[in-house]
Formats: C-alpha cells, sequence, structure tokens
C-alpha cells in the first residue's frame, strides 16, 4: 500500500480518491479474481456458444446453422409467438402500469409504502409459485373461463394452453416491473408544472396528458423494453400455462435441450441473446440521453 | 362536484383491478393449498391443513430445500466474496479502463438467464465436467454478481475520504483505517448484496433447470415438475408458506421502523 505517496499520485483533473487511494498491484490484485471470473465462466462460454461451437462432432459453419434455422418453419413460428406476446405483454403491461404507477407517486404516504409494498411482493414470489396461480385461474372450467364465458359476448373462450393465456398470465407477473420503472419517473417530474396548467385553465386530465404524460415517455419507453425482454426470455410461465402447446423461442430452447439437440439450442439461445442485447443497448442509451438533457 | 366523484370512482376501481390482477396469483394459492381434492381447484371445497402435513412430511421438498440453501449460500459466498473485492478495487483505484470493468460487471444481466444456461451447460460438458451442485453454485454466482456490484459498489464508494483523512489526522495507519472505518460503513451494503444474491439464486429456475444434477433439484425446480406433473395441493401448502414468510419479511422491512416506534410508545 503506497501511503505516504499517495498525495504525490493526484493528477490534476483526477478525482481524489480519498488517502487510501490504491494503485498499481493493490488495485489489480483486487479486481483480477472478480474479471478472470467474468472471462473464462462467463465471456467465453457465451462467445463459444455464439460462434456456434457444440462440443460435438461436426462442428458447421456458425453461419450456416443460423440459416438453416431461419428459414425452418417450425422455429419461425416460435419467433412470431415469442414476438406477438412480447408486445401483447408490454402493451397490457403499460396499460395497467402507468394508472397505478400515477397512483402510487400521489398517494399519501401511509397508503403510499403499504402500496408500494403490494407491488413489490409480486415481485418477489418465485416465478414458479405465481405461474401455478395462473395455471389454477386459466385453468379449463376453471374461474375465469367461468366468469368470461357467463358474460357471454365472446363465445366459448379458453385460456389453457393457449398463447392468449401465456399473455395474460405473463403480463400479470411483469406489471410490478413497469410500475417500479414508471415510479422512478414519475417521481422526478415537478407536480407544480400541472398545478400551473390548471391554473392556466386546462382540467385536470387534460393537464396530465400534455403535461406530465410527455415529461414521463422516457419512463414508459424504457419500462417497456424491460418487460419486452423479460416476457421474450421467460421460461417457466410460458411452458406452464402454454402446457408445452404454445411454440416460443424459450420453449423450444428447453425443448431442444432435453432432446440433446445442442445445435438448436445454441442457435435458438444466440437469436434469443441477440434481441434482448440489442434492446438493452437502445434502454442504456436511452438512459444516456436523458441524463445528457 | 359529480364529475369528480365520478373520477374518484373511476380511479379507485382501476387500481383495484391492477391490483387484483398482480395478487391473484398469490392469493389463488394460499386458498387452494386448504381445499379437500387431491387436484388443485379454485375455488376450493372444504377446507383441510392436510397438504401441509404431506408438505412437511416430503422428503423431496425437504432435500430440495437443503440444495436450495446449500446453493444459494455457496452462490452469494462468491460473489460477494469476488464482488467486494472488486468493488474496493473500483471504488479506490485510478487506473484506465475503470469505467469499462464497471459495465463489464453488469453485462450478466444483460444476458437472458436461459441464454446464460444453455452456454454454461454446453461449456461444461465441453470440457467433461460432471453435473454437480457446485457447478449449479458457480453459475448462479455469475447471475448473481450485477446484483451485488451495484450494492457494494455504492457501499465502499459511501465511505466518505473526509472520514478517512479524519482517522488518518488522528493517526491510525492504513490498514487501521480500512478495518475500522471503511469496512464498518461499507458492512451494510455488503450485507444486502449478500441477501441479494441468496434471494436471486434461491428464486432462480431457469438456469437451474438446465444445470441441476437430475437428483439434486432446488426447491424451484421441485415446484415445477410438480405442477407440470401432478399440480397437487401439496406445492400449494409449500409455496403458501414461502409466501407467507416473503409477506412477513416484506412487512418488516417496509414498517419495522414504525412498529418498533409503536412497542416501544406502548410501553410507556
Amino acid at each position: 500500500m503506497s501511503d505516504n505517496t499517495a498525495d504525490a499520485q493526484f493528477s490534476p483533473g483526477a478525482r481524489p480518491r480519498g488517502l487510501l487511494q490504491w494503485t498499481g498491484w493493490t488495485t489489480i490484485l483486487l479486481i483480477a479474481p472478480l474479471t478472470l471470473f467474468l472471462l473464462v465462466l462467463f465471456i467465453i462460454p457465451l462467445a463459444s456458444m455464439v460462434l456456434g461451437h457444440t462440443g460435438q462432432q461436426g462442428e458447421s459453419n456458425p453461419w450456416s446453422l443460423y440459416l438453416k434455422f431461419i428459414t425452418d418453419p417450425f422455429y419461425r413460428g416460435a419467433l412470431e409467438n415469442t414476438m406477438v406476446v412480447g408486445l401483447c405483454v408490454t402493451a397490457i403491461a403499460l396499460i395497467c402500469g402507468y394508472p397505478l404507477a400515477l397512483w402510487l407517486s400521489r398517494a399519501p404516504a401511509l397508503l403510499r409504502k403499504l402500496g408500494l409494498m403490494m407491488v413489490i411482493f409480486p415481485v418477489l414470489v418465485p416465478g414458479v409459485i405465481s405461474t401455478f396461480g395462473w395455471q389454477a385461474l386459466l385453468a379449463r372450467r376453471g374461474p375465469l373461463e367461468t366468469a368470461v364465458d357467463s358474460l357471454f359476448i365472446f363465445g366459448n373462450v379458453e385460456f389453457a394452453d393457449t398463447r392468449l393465456g401465456v399473455i395474460i398470465a405473463l403480463a400479470g407477473i411483469l406489471v410490478p416491473f413497469m410500475v417500479l420503472t414508471l415510479l422512478a419517473v414519475l417521481e422526478g417530474v415537478d407536480r407544480q408544472l400541472e398545478q400551473a396548467a390548471q391554473d392556466l385553465g386546462c382540467n385536470a386530465v387534460t393537464a396530465f396528458v400534455r403535461v406530465t404524460l410527455p415529461l414521463t415517455l422516457n419512463g414508459v419507453v424504457g419500462g417497456s423494453l424491460l418487460v419486452f425482454v423479460l416476457a421474450i426470455s421467460n421460461f417457466a410461465t410460458a411452458s406452464l400455462v402454454g402446457g408445452g402447446r404454445v411454440n416460443l423461442v424459450s420453449t423450444a430452447i428447453y425443448r431442444s435441450i432435453q432432446a440433446l439437440d445442442t445445435p438448436a439450442a445454441t442457435v435458438l439461445s444466440s437469436l434469443l441473446m441477440a434481441i434482448s442485447l440489442v434492446i438493452t443497448l437502445l434502454y442504456s442509451r436511452l438512459l444516456r440521453s436523458k441524463v445528457a438533457r | 362536484m359529480i364529475r369528480k366523484l365520478s373520477l374518484n370512482a373511476v380511479i379507485f376501481i382501476v387500481i383495484i383491478s391492477v391490483y387484483a390482477y398482480i395478487l391473484m396469483p398469490s392469493i389463488v394459492v394460499v386458498v387452494s393449498s386448504f381445499g379437500e381434492r387431491f387436484y388443485l381447484q379454485f375455488p376450493p371445497t372444504g377446507f383441510t391443513t392436510k397438504w401441509y402435513e404431506q408438505a412437511f412430511a416430503s422428503q423431496d421438498i425437504r432435500n430440495a430445500l437443503l440444495t436450495t440453501l446449500k446453493v444459494a449460500f455457496g452462490a452469494a459466498s462468491i460473489s460477494v466474496v469476488l464482488g467486494s473485492l472488486a468493488a474496493l478495487g473500483l471504488a479506490k483505484g485510478v487506473f484506465p479502463g475503470r469505467d469499462f470493468l464497471n459495465s463489464l460487471y453488469l453485462w450478466p444481466l444483460m444476458v437472458p438467464n436461459l441464454v446464460l444456461g444453455v452456454a454454461f451447460l454446453t461449456f461444461s460438458a465441453s470440457l467433461g465436467i460432471r453435473p454437480s451442485a457446485e457447478r449449479l453454485m458457480v453459475a448462479h454466482s455469475i447471475v448473481a454478481i450485477p446484483y451485488v456490484m451495484r450494492a457494494a459498489l455504492p457501499a465502499f464508494e459511501k465511505v466518505k475520504l473526509v472520514l478517512e483523512e479524519a482517522a488518518r489526522d488522528l493517526g491510525s495507519t492504513g490498514s487501521a483505517v480500512f478495518w475500522h472505518v471503511t469496512v464498518p460503513i461499507a458492512r451494510t451494503g455488503l450485507i444486502v448484496a449478500f441477501f441479494l444474491a441468496l434471494i436471486q439464486s434461491m428464486d432462480e429456475l431457469n438456469v437451474a433447470l438446465f444445470l441441476a444434477p437430475p437428483r439434486e433439484p432446488t426447491l424451484p425446480i421441485i415446484f415445477f415438475r410438480m405442477i407440470d406433473f401432478n399440480l397437487d395441493p401439496t406445492v400449494a401448502a409449500a409455496s403458501t408458506i414461502i409466501i407467507a414468510l416473503i409477506f412477513l419479511g416484506l412487512l418488516v422491512f417496509q414498517f419495522g421502523a414504525s412498529i418498533r416506534q409503536w412497542l416501544s410508545r406502548k410501553k410507556v
């Protein structure tokens, strides 16, 4: 530890890090273990998977592998389903989540604490358990189906083992994520702006739509990206509620692992990772532009 | 006046509906754990606690719980040890590439669990590593790293250089400052990091499904299998216990301070 020479190592412009500023070997010793750990056990496995090294005989050119899968109708169907599910889930989460976030941001202290707790609670409950509950709700001749059937408008609707059921369950599970993201943004909005708009003559609703809403657009996009990524990478809920009949990228990955079809699994996983990476990068780009403003 | 009332009514209905939407599955699980029938039924008929007896008696569940705890504590330990060392280095050191490393440690967040599971599986299989709980432990620790870093880094940065300077001005040596000033302040952040990693591992299904040895499932895996195969209310009972624990824990966390205040007021 270069204790006494710490002062001498301050260069103009560098943030002083305190007298325990360690440079050189100590720092390297500190960060090396984690960096090596991630390199060997995270970066390398992912890279080798993307490059098509399946560890089996006949490692083919990765591009031909990808091409084979993009042209297969089964996998195209899975991709299409996954996108539809992702978009629908995101839309539902937004429609349900925004009002809740808005209310929470303006609720009195005690109610807000309680309300926030009831939003965080479903997030902490393991996904399998929530999925279990949804399965019971969406079951054939279960509560939801009987309720909808009794309305007579939709005819005979089925939720079990359908894409619709998966969308409903997944959205229910992901709404809290949307709420939490939106809440963070809403709390940054100055309420006096809305008040000023009302003083200038518009009613509460218009003031909200034309003042607050545009200011929270960043949160809307951010929350939507988050929910979308979580929705397309979800496996447990989609597989159980879909009863194995709903064909999604995540269920296809699981099936191919079970069938020991490693090439399929790696290609699908790489595809999923690519989509998720693009979206996550968009998200962080968005965050940075928000800060810059 | 009527318009304001009806607006409030609409708001009330909307809010309650959304809460019902997100809380319904948990409520269903709790309620149906008391049902009489041997298959899951909602709404349930009859009232019994026999599923709880079955849940407690189940050897499968108990073994899975032990495995889950073993994996979780192992993963949390690995990630917190590696993570706090790195966080200390990042918080205190000045070197090129610091910002890059900062983001590198968050990369596992950008990759879906499922993908990580597949990559880790194929990688370890090609190296000839046999399925084991330890392998899952390592995978979980990777997933936990971002959470740990997000808690540990601010913890170490929070230790204001003013405090360290003060300690030094009062005569402490470098290592004494570290142990008696830096660590105690950063300690809560590290404890939080440990819990985050722990909870993350205990809830995790996707990676565990791929990496756990078939005879050593974790609790989420056991639940998944039981739900997939027979929808037996025993799962509901076990789940309700977990739900109750989470709810209580959250209650204490959110209202703990106020509860403590209220209790001490009563004594007077």
